[in-house]
C-alpha cells in the first residue's frame, strides 16, 4: 500500500479505537482513562515538514474531540506533542540515520533507549496539558501529578503492547 | 522590514503552533462558556451515526440486565391498572371512572417521549448523553431526560435526529430535590470525585434525615416531573457555617448501562418562564 494510504487508513483507525472502545471502556479509577491515539503523531515519517506535523496533530486532536464533545482539549494537547517531536527527534536521532532511513520513529530505527524516551516524555507533555486544560486549575498538586504520571504509565503499557504485536523489531519477509 | 521577515521565517513553526493553540483554547473556552454549540451540531450529527451504529453492536451484551430492568417496570404499571382494584362490597359493580381520564377536566402538563441512548460517558468531569431523537421528533433543549429507575440529564443540544443531554455527572448540573419524608428542598450537584455518589446542599438544619431515605425531583424544577426518584441517602453531614445538611446520594439509575430513556416536555414551561421574567422586569 502507498504511504498517504496507509497515513489515512491509520488516522482513522485510531481515532475510532481511541472515541469508541478505549474512552467506553470501564476505567481503572475514574480519571485514569487510556489514550494512545497520540501515538499517531509520534509514528509520522521523518521527512514530514514541522509544520504539516503540527496540522495534522491539530486535525487528529480536533477529530476526536468531536466524538467527545470536547472541542479544543484534545487538539491543545496534540498540537503540543506534535511542537515537541520535532526538537526530540532532533535531540534522540543521529542526523545520518535520520537522512538514511527514510521511515518513521520506530525502535528499529532510533534504537529501544531513544525510543522509550521519546514516547515516555510525548505522553507525559500530552497529559500534562490535557489535565491543566481539563480541570483549568490546579488546586492539590498530588491530585493532579497522580493523575499526570498514572496516566502517562498506563498509555506507555498500552503503546509497549502495541509497539509489540504490530511493529516486531525484526522485519518480516516480505512485510 | 527584511528583518522581520527572517524572523517569521526562522519562528514560523513556532507562530504556527501558538496560532492553533490558541484556536484550540479559544474553542474550548467559549464552548464550556455557552454550553450549547450551534456550529457543531453538524459535526455532532456524523459521529452520531456512527455511534448509533456501534451502540447496536454493544447493546447485545447488555440486554439482560436492560430486559430485567424494563420488565421491573411493567410490572410496576401492570400493578396500577384500574382492573386490580376492587371492591370490598360484592352489591356493587366495578365502574371505570371515566372522570379521571375527562379530558375536560385534565390538562396535560408532561408529555413524555422514549428514545435510545447511543453514546454514553462516565469517565470525566463533565459527562454527556446522545440520545437518538432530535429536533424532526419533537425534541428541545431544557427538556428533561429520565430512565427506567429515576432522573438522568437535561438536553442541552438538539441537531436533526440526535440530541445530546448534560448528564447528572456533570460540573455544571443541578436539579432542584425533595427529601420524600419531610419535603424539605435541596440542590442537587456532582463534585465530580465518583460517579456512584452525587452531593446534595442546602437541606435545611431541622429536617430529619435517615440513611436510605429516598429523594424526588421537587416541584420546583420546572423541567422535571415532580415526585421521580433521584436516589437514596448514603451519608449527610451538618454544615456548621451554612447551618444545613450536606448529603451524599446513591443515585437511582445506573449510568453505566443507560440503554432506553425518556425524554420529558414540560409543556407549560415557556408560559412559565414568560410570566416569572415578565413579572421580575416588573418589580425592578
Amino acid at each position: 500500500m502507498s504511504e498517504p494510504i496507509k497515513l489515512i487508513l491509520r488516522f482513522i483507525l485510531f481515532v475510532l479505537v481511541q472515541a469508541l472502545v478505549l474512552n467506553n471502556m470501564p476505567p481503572i479509577h475514574r480519571f485514569i482513562i487510556p489514550y494512545v491515539y497520540f501515538l499517531y503523531i509520534l509514528w509520522l515519517p521523518f521527512s514530514m515538514k514541522r509544520n504539516t506535523v503540527l496540522f495534522v496533530s491539530f486535525f487528529l486532536g480536533f477529530t476526536l474531540d468531536i466524538f467527545l464533545k470536547t472541542p479544543g482539549l484534545n487538539a491543545a494537547a496534540c498540537v503540543l506533542v506534535g511542537y515537541f517531536r520535532g526538537f526530540l527527534i532532533s535531540l534522540l536521532v543521529p542526523r545520518e540515520t535520520k537522512e538514511l532511513n527514510n521511515g518513521s520513529p520506530s525502535i528499529r530505527s532510533m534504537g529501544i533507549t531513544s525510543y522509550a524516551i521519546y514516547i515516555i516524555i510525548s505522553a507525559l507533555v500530552h497529559f500534562i496539558w490535557l489535565t491543566i486544560l481539563d480541570w483549568m486549575n490546579i488546586d492539590g498538586l498530588g491530585y493532579f501529578t497522580g493523575k499526570v504520571l498514572l496516566s502517562t504509565l498506563y498509555s506507555v503499557v498500552l503503546i509497549a503492547i502495541i509497539e509489540l504485536l504490530f511493529r516486531p523489531i525484526r522485519k518480516r519477509e516480505g512485510y | 522590514m527584511r528583518n522581520i521577515f527572517l524572523f517569521l521565517r526562522r519562528f514560523s513553526t513556532f507562530i504556527f503552533f501558538l496560532l492553533l493553540q490558541v484556536i484550540c483554547i479559544y474553542l474550548l473556552v467559549s464552548y464550556n462558556k455557552s454550553q450549547q454549540a450551534q456550529y457543531l451540531q453538524y459535526a455532532y450529527e456524523v459521529t452520531g451515526r456512527i455511534n448509533s451504529k456501534y451502540s447496536g453492536v454493544v447493546n447485545y451484551f447488555k440486554l439482560k440486565s436492560v430486559n430485567k430492568e424494563l420488565s421491573d417496570e411493567v410490572n410496576v404499571l401492570a400493578n396500577n391498572l384500574l382492573t386490580n382494584y376492587t371492591y370490598f362490597d360484592s352489591t356493587t359493580n366495578q365502574v371505570r371512572d371515566t372522570v379521571k381520564v375527562d379530558t375536560n377536566l385534565l390538562v396535560r402538563k408532561f408529555l413524555w417521549r422514549n428514545a435510545n441512548v447511543i453514546n454514553n460517558t462516565v469517565a470525566f468531569e463533565n459527562n454527556y448523553i446522545t440520545l437518538e431523537r432530535g429536533r424532526n421528533q419533537g425534541v428541545k433543549p431544557q427538556m428533561a431526560v429520565v430512565g427506567p429507575s429515576g432522573i438522568i440529564g437535561i438536553i442541552t443540544d438538539v441537531s436533526n435526529n440526535m440530541s445530546v443531554a448534560m448528564s447528572l455527572l456533570h460540573s455544571k448540573s443541578t436539579v432542584s430535590v425533595s427529601h420524600k419524608n419531610t419535603g424539605n428542598n435541596g440542590m442537587l450537584f456532582w463534585n465530580g470525585k465518583t460517579p456512584a455518589l452525587l452531593q446534595i446542599k442546602d437541606i435545611p438544619k431541622s429536617s430529619k434525615l435517615n440513611v436510605g431515605d429516598s429523594i424526588l425531583t421537587s416541584n420546583l424544577t420546572g423541567t422535571y416531573p415532580p415526585g421521580l426518584m433521584v436516589g437514596t441517602i448514603v451519608a449527610f453531614k451538618l454544615d456548621p457555617s451554612a447551618s444545613s445538611y450536606n448529603v451524599d446520594i446513591k443515585p437511582s439509575s445506573n449510568f453505566n448501562n443507560l440503554q432506553h430513556a425518556f425524554i420529558v416536555e414540560n409543556l407549560f414551561l415557556n408560559e412559565q418562564k414568560e410570566l416569572e421574567k415578565r413579572s421580575t422586569i416588573k418589580n425592578n
